[in-house]
C-alpha cells in the first residue's frame, strides 16, 4: 500500500477516525496493529522478519543494559550485527553475490551456474535493519538507554509512516516520542502535516510519476538514444528520484505530525549544493548521518591523515551504494560519490576559490559544475546494469555525438517538442526554487502555515486536486521501496 | 471551528471546477460509452433477451447476429453492453434491472478470461460507481473484500464519489495534451530519443492465480444469482484470450483449468445457467486476435461457428 495510492487514503481515514478516540496504552497498541497491517499489505509472511528483528534487538538491548562484562557486551553486539546484516545479506544480496562469484569464476575459465533462490525482497528491510542496528550500537556505546517497554520498541521498529522508506530514525529521538503517545500529556496533532502530505503527494504523483515514462523510454535502450535526449532524461531522472523520494518523506513526516510525532527532515534542497559534502547534508540526510556515525567515524573518519580519510570516505560510500541495491552499478554510483568527496575535500579547493575574483560568479560556476556531476552520478544509478553505465557515460560525455541541431529536428519530427519544453520548464522551476530558497518542504509548508487559514486550505485542496487531475493512469511504485 | 468556515468557498469553487470538467458531454469517452447504454436501456421496455458484457463479448456477437440465431425479433433484444464492462459492471446493470423489476426470457453474458486479472483499473471503479444503484455500493465493497486489494478498490470508489473528474482523469489529460501540446502520434513519438522504434508492448497476460481472480469469481456468482431473479434462463459464455494458446508453463495451465472449473461449478450450481465454453475449441491462435483480447475477423468467424453449435447443443432457442 503506497502512500500515493487510493488504498492509503482509505487506510488513513480509517486510522485517523479511530486514533483521536484512544488514549493511553490502547493508543499505542492500535498504532502497532495498524503498522503491522500496513506492512502486511505487501506481504504478510515477511511481517515475521520484521517481528524477528524487533525481538532480536529488543532482547539484545535489554541484555546489554544488564551486562557490564565487555566480552559479553561485544558478543551481544555481534549477535545483533549478524542477525540484522545476515537477514539483509540473505534476502537482498545472496543472488547478487552468487551471480557475481559465478561470473568471476567464468572469467577464470570455470563455468559454474549461479544457483540462487527466488526470494521476494522484504519491503523496507534496508531501512528498518539500519534503524534497529543503530539502536543496538547506541545501547552498546551507552549513548542511549535500553528501551524498557516491548511495545515502545515494537513501535520504534514498525512505526508505519517511516517503516518502508525512512527517514531512518535514531532511538533516542523517536522512542521517547512514541512512548509519550500513551501518556496523559500526549503531544497534540500538528495540522501542518496536511500541508506536507499534500505537497509530498503532488511531488510524487504529478511530477515524479509523469517524468518516469520519459526517463524509462530513453534508458530502455541508451545505445540507440540521441545524446541530448539522454541528457534530458538524466536531468528528468534527477528530478524524478528527488520528487519520488522526498515526496514520500514529506508524506511520512506529515502523517507522523498528525499524531504529534516529529520525524527527521530527510531533504533540504539538495540540488542547491555546490559540493559533495554539502550534498550529503541535504540529500537523504538520515542515511548520510547513519553512515557517518556508524561507519565512517568508527573506521577512523578524518583523524588519521589524508590517505586514511580518503579510504574511509570511499569505503563508506561504496557500502552506501551497495545499500541502495544489489547491483554493481549502485556500487559504482557509491564509489563515484566517494571519489567526489575525496577530490572535493574542503580546504584545498576553498583556498583556491577564495583567491579568485568575482566570487558570486565563482560560486555559481561551482554549483553548475557540481550539479552536472551529480546528474552524471544519477546516470550511473539509473542505467539498467554495469555494462550500460559505460554506454551511457560515453554518449553523455562525448561531444562529437551530441549533434544538437539534428536532435532538434528529430524533436520536431516526433511531435513531442511541446511536452519536452513543458517538462524542461517544470524542471528549471524546481531547480530555481531549490537554489533560491535553499530550504526543504518543511520550511515551505511552515511559511504557508503562517498565512491565514483560508490560504492554508487553498494550498492543501489545490494540491490534492492537482493530484486527482494530473496523476498518470498507471501509478509508479516509489523508487526507494525496492531498496 | 471558525477557521473551518474558510474551507467552504474553496470547496465550492473546486466543486464548480469539478462539475465543469466532468459534466461536459464532450469529456470522457468512458462516461459517454455508459450514456449510450443508458439511452438504449431507457428506450427499451418489454424486451425478451438481455445482452450483457464488454466489447469483447459483443463485437463478435452483435444483436443483428444473435437475434436470428435465437429466432427472436431484433427489436426484442436489449443490447446492454458497455465498453470495458466486466463482471462487476454487468452486475451493477443487473442490480438496476432487479430494482426496476424488469423481466427477460433469456440473458447472455460473455466473460473474457483476461477480465479476471484486471479489476483494479480506474475505469472499473467509474463504471461501478456510475451504474450501481447507490444503496448497493456497500454490497460491492463487501465483494471487493474478497479480492487482492480491497482498500484500493474502496479508495477508487471514494475518489469517484468525491470528484466527478477523478474517473476521467486519463481522458482529461489526453484531451488537454491534445489541445495544449498537439495530438500524440504513437508511430513517430519515439523519434525525439531514438531512431529505432521501441518493441511493441505484448498483449495483456492473465496468470489466473486464485488470489487474483477471487473477487471476480465472487462477483460472477452474485451476478448470476441476480440474473436468476430477472431472467428465466442465463447463458454464461466463457471467452478465450490469446495467451491461452501460448501457455506452456504447467503451473499456469493448471491455474487456468482450475479457474475454468470454477466457472463450470458456478453454472452447475444454478440450474437456470447454461455454460457455453468457447475457450477450448474457439479462437485461440494469435491470428484470431487483433490485440490479444479483441477478435480479428478470422477469430470472429471461428467463434461464431462454435457458439452456434454449442447453443444448439444446449437446446437453445
Amino acid at each position: 500500500m503506497s502512500f500515493a495510492s487510493p488504498a492509503f487514503v482509505v487506510f488513513f481515514l480509517l486510522f485517523f477516525w479511530v486514533w483521536p478516540n484512544l488514549a493511553g496504552r490502547s493508543r499505542q497498541r492500535f498504532l502497532l496493529v495498524a503498522s503491522y497491517l500496513f506492512y502486511a499489505s505487501w506481504s504478510a509472511p515477511l511481517l515475521l522478519l520484521l517481528v524477528g528483528s524487533t525481538v532480536l534487538d529488543f532482547s539484545v538491548g535489554r541484555a546489554l543494559g544488564r551486562s557490564e562484562d565487555p566480552d559479553r557486551r561485544r558478543g551481544l553486539l555481534a549477535l545483533s550485527l549478524i542477525g540484522n546484516l545476515g537477514a539483509l545479506a540473505f534476502f537482498k544480496y545472496h543472488g547478487f553475490f552468487a551471480e557475481s562469484a559465478a561470473a568471476s569464476l567464468q572469467a577464470l575459465g570455470l563455468d559454474v551456474g549461479a544457483s540462487t533462490l527466488a526470494l521476494a525482497l522484504p519491503v523496507g528491510i534496508s531501512f528498518y535493519t539500519f534503524q534497529t542496528l543503530g539502536y543496538s550500537i547506541d545501547v552498546y556505546r551507552r549513548r542511549t538507554l535500553p528501551c524498557a517497554s516491548p511495545l515502545d520498541f515494537a513501535l520504534y521498529v514498525a512505526y508505519f509512516p517511516q517503516l518502508v522508506a525512512g527517514p531512518i530514525e535514531r532511538a533516542e529521538r523517536l522512542i521517547p516520542q512514541l512512548a509519550a503517545l500513551s501518556s496523559r500529556a500526549a503531544p497534540r496533532a500538528d495540522l501542518s502535516g496536511f500541508g506536507l502530505i499534500a505537497l509530498g503527494a503532488c511531488k510524487k504523483v504529478v511530477i515524479a510519476d509523469n517524468l518516469a515514462p520519459i526517463v524509462d523510454a530513453v534508458y530502455a535502450d541508451p545505445a540507440h538514444a540521441w545524446a541530448p535526449a539522454l541528457w534530458f532524461a538524466t536531468y528528468a531522472f534527477a528530478f524524478q528520484i528527488y520528487c519520488d523520494f522526498s515526496g514520500y518523506c514529506d508524506m511520512a513526516v506529515g502523517v507522523a505530525r498528525l499524531m504529534g510525532v516529529s520525524l527527521t527532515q530527510n531533504f533540504r534542497a539538495p540540488y542547491a549544493a555546490a559540493g559533495p559534502a554539502e550534498l550529503w547534508r541535504r540529500w537523504h540526510i538520515s542515511l548520510s548521518a547513519w553512515l557517518r556515525d556508524y561507519l565512517y567515524v568508527p573506521l577512523g573518519g578524518n583523524r588519521r591523515g589524508p590517505w586514511r580519510t580518503a579510504r574511509n570516505l570511499l569505503l563508506t560510500m561504496l557500502l552506501g551504494g551497495l545499500w541502495h541495491g544489489a547491483a554493481w552499478h549502485f556500487v559504482l554510483w557509491g564509489g563515484y560519490h566517494g571519489l567526489l568527496l575525496v577530490v572535493f575535500r574542503p580546504g584545498f579547493w576553498d583556498r583556491i576559490n577564495a583567491r579568485l575574483p568575482l566570487q558570486p560568479l565563482v560560486r555559481l560556476l561551482r554549483w553548475f559544475i557540481f550539479f552536472h556531476l551529480v546528474c552524471l552520478g544519477w546516470a550511473l544509478f539509473r542505467a539498467p546494469d554495469l555494462a550500460a553505465c559505460g554506454v551511457v557515460l560515453a554518449r553523455l560525455l562525448d561531444p562529437r555525438g551530441w549533434q544538437f541541431g539534428s536532435w532538434l529536428l528529430a524533436v520536431e519530427a516526433s511531435g513531442e517538442g511541446g511536452l519536452l519544453a513543458l517538462w524542461g520548464l517544470v524542471m528549471a522551476t524546481l531547480l530555481l526554487v531549490q537554489v533560491a530558497g535553499r530550504v526543504g518542504s518543511e520550511e515551505w509548508v511552515a511559511r504557508v502555515w503562517r498565512a491565514p487559514p483560508a490560504l492554508r486550505f487553498l494550498f492543501v485542496v489545490v494540491l490534492v486536486y492537482a493530484c486527482v487531475l494530473l496523476a498518470p493512469e498507471a501509478p509508479q511504485p516509489f523508487i526507494y521501496f525496492q531498496f | 471551528m471558525r477557521h473551518l468556515l474558510y474551507i467552504v468557498p474553496i470547496l465550492l469553487a473546486l466543486w464548480f471546477v469539478d462539475q465543469c470538467l466532468s459534466r461536459d458531454r464532450r469529456v470522457g469517452w468512458e462516461r459517454n460509452a455508459m450514456r449510450g447504454y443508458e439511452w438504449r436501456w431507457t428506450k427499451a421496455d418489454g424486451r425478451k433477451v438481455l445482452l450483457l458484457g464488454s466489447s469483447t463479448a459483443v463485437d463478435w456477437l452483435p444483436p443483428s447476429y444473435l437475434a436470428p440465431l435465437l429466432r427472436v425479433d431484433r427489436d426484442l433484444l436489449l443490447d446492454a453492453h458497455v465498453n470495458g464492462c466486466h463482471q462487476d459492471c454487468a452486475w451493477a446493470i443487473v442490480r438496476r434491472a432487479v430494482q426496476e423489476q424488469r423481466r427477460f426470457e433469456l440473458s447472455v453474458i460473455g466473460v473474457n478470461q483476461f477480465q479476471q486479472c484486471d479489476d483494479l483499473h480506474p475505469k472499473r471503479s467509474l463504471q461501478l460507481h456510475t451504474l450501481m444503484p447507490t444503496r448497493d455500493l456497500p454490497r460491492a465493497l463487501v465483494l471487493h473484500a474478497k479480492g487482492e486489494q480491497p482498500l484500493l478498490a474502496a479508495g477508487r470508489l471514494l475518489g469517484n464519489i468525491l470528484s466527478g473528474a477523478y474517473g476521467d482523469t486519463a481522458f482529461l489529460q489526453t484531451q488537454w495534451r491534445d489541445q495544449l501540446l498537439g495530438a500524440r502520434d504513437a508511430k513517430r513519438a519515439h523519434r525525439w530519443y531514438s531512431a529505432v522504434a521501441p518493441a511493441r508492448t505484448p498483449p495483456p497476460f492473465c496468470d489466473y492465480a486464485p488470489a487474483r481472480v477471487a473477487y471476480k469469481l465472487a462477483v460472477t456468482g452474485a451476478l448470476l444469482d441476480d440474473l436468476g431473479q430477472i431472467s428465466a434462463r442465463v447463458v454464461l459464455v466463457l471467452l478465450p484470450d490469446v495467451s491461452l494458446s501460448q501457455v506452456d508453463d504447467p503451473a499456469r495451465v493448471a491455474a487456468w483449468n482450475a479457474h475454468r472449473a470454477a466457472h463450470v461449478e458456478l453454472a452447475a450450481t444454478r440450474p437456470f445457467v447454461t455454460l457455453i465454453d468457447l475457450s477450448q475449441g474457439g479462437a485461440r491462435e494469435p491470428a484470431d486476435f487483433s490485440d490479444g483480447t479483441h477478435l480479428s475477423r478470422r477469430g470472429m468467424t471461428v467463434q461464431r461457428q462454435l457458439f452456434a453449435r454449442e447453443l444448439a447443443a444446449a437446446g437453445l432457442p
